[in-house]
């Protein structure tokens, strides 16, 4: 496997763990906050479907989502769920910016075409986690390397 | 570049001045007698093979420092160079814009700092290309005071902007301003 297939198997699982997560706070949330968590779980299913597309379209099998997310837990409150949405947001912003390292670093096609659509999934990551942190944070509602 | 150059040089004129070296006269009696047949004295043997060595030494030094100064000095890409620009553009506008309600203030300050860190980033990057070095230091461009809307405007823009950047680029180049791209993403967002 190379250095970009792993790069992007790695994007779509943290896709996937992000999907696991939202399902896991949702529930803990009312109101804004909810309604934040629901966009933002819409935003990476589709996300991990389309990603779950290219690397079927490329000739690759997509990884399959884990049983569990061990590290996730425990989710107990509005608050823990709250961190938990922004630590799921920079994680996969740091798995698409790796991803996008990959592309920047190597010949090809391929990662030509992938820097496009890793730059819109990196920076939707960004924006999101922003949002959770104006609600986390707000003395540091941004990050000035997202994925960094 | 310039410390390399006087190295080669003081090693250099230490070669010339070993190679000017006229054979020492005859030892003086306390040291055993040379050889009669070579006709050359241990001292000059040594000052001989002195010579030789650090002319070697001076060869691959001058071959180094050949080897440093002779390509021409590579530009930093146009993509960076505008990247530095935009965020030098982008900072004094904030500096500019003193009014707006406490949490547009918030994101202002916030955002000006981000744009500080990339500017700085970018700067470095910058740093590592062998550029002419400028005659003055260049002038903080004037910025203008703005909306908030025209705020978000702008860094929507800037946004855009880097990516496209990030697009012609390689490498970490491209990664810092993919990066940066989605900060300014986050900066449009919250001053919504």
């Amino acid at each position: 496997m190379s250095a970009l297939t792993a790069a992007w198997q790695a994007a779509l699982a943290a896709e996937h763990q992000a999907v696991f997560g939202y399902a896991l706070l949702g529930p803990h949330l009312t109101g804004a906050d909810q309604q934040l968590a629901v966009a933002s779980s819409d935003a990476h299913e589709s996300l991990r479907d389309r990603t779950e597309a290219s690397l079927d379209a490329a000739g690759l099998t997509p990884v399959a989502p884990r049983v569990d997310y061990p590290s996730l837990y425990p989710v107990t409150s509005a608050r823990s769920a709250r961190a938990l949405a922004l630590r799921l947001e920079d994680e996969c912003a740091s798995a698409w910016r790796f991803l996008y390292a990959q592309a920047a670093s190597g010949p090809g096609a391929r990662a030509a075409a992938l820097r496009t659509s890793t730059q819109s999934a990196l920076t939707a990551s960004a924006v999101r986690a922003s949002r959770w942190r104006v609600i986390v944070d707000p003395a540091r509602p941004t990050t000035p390397f997202p994925g960094i | 570049m310039q410390l390399c150059d006087e190295e080669a040089y003081r090693l250099c004129q230490t070669c010339i001045a070993m190679s000017d070296v006229t054979p020492p006269s005859s030892p003086p009696a306390t040291e055993p007698p040379e050889p009669a047949k070579s006709g050359i004295t241990r001292r000059w043997f040594l000052a001989g093979s002195g010579a030789v060595v650090l002319g070697g030494g001076a060869g691959v030094v001058a071959g180094i420092v050949h080897d440093d100064v002779a390509p021409k000095p590579t530009p930093p890409p146009a993509a960076l160079v505008a990247a530095v620009e935009a965020e030098r553009r982008l900072i004094a506008d904030l500096d500019a814009t003193t009014g707006g309600t406490p949490a547009v203030r918030r994101v202002i300050v916030a955002s000006r700092a981000d744009h500080a860190a990339h500017l700085a980033a970018l700067q470095a990057l910058v740093a590592g290309y062998d550029t002419p070095q400028p005659t003055s230091t260049p002038s903080t461009p004037r910025g203008t005071p703005r909306t908030a809307s025209e705020l978000r405007a702008a860094e929507r823009a800037a946004s855009s902007a880097a990516a496209r950047r990030a697009a012609v680029l390689d490498g970490a180049h491209a990664v810092v301003l993919a990066s940066i791209a989605a900060c300014e993403a986050t900066h449009a967002e919250l001053l919504q």
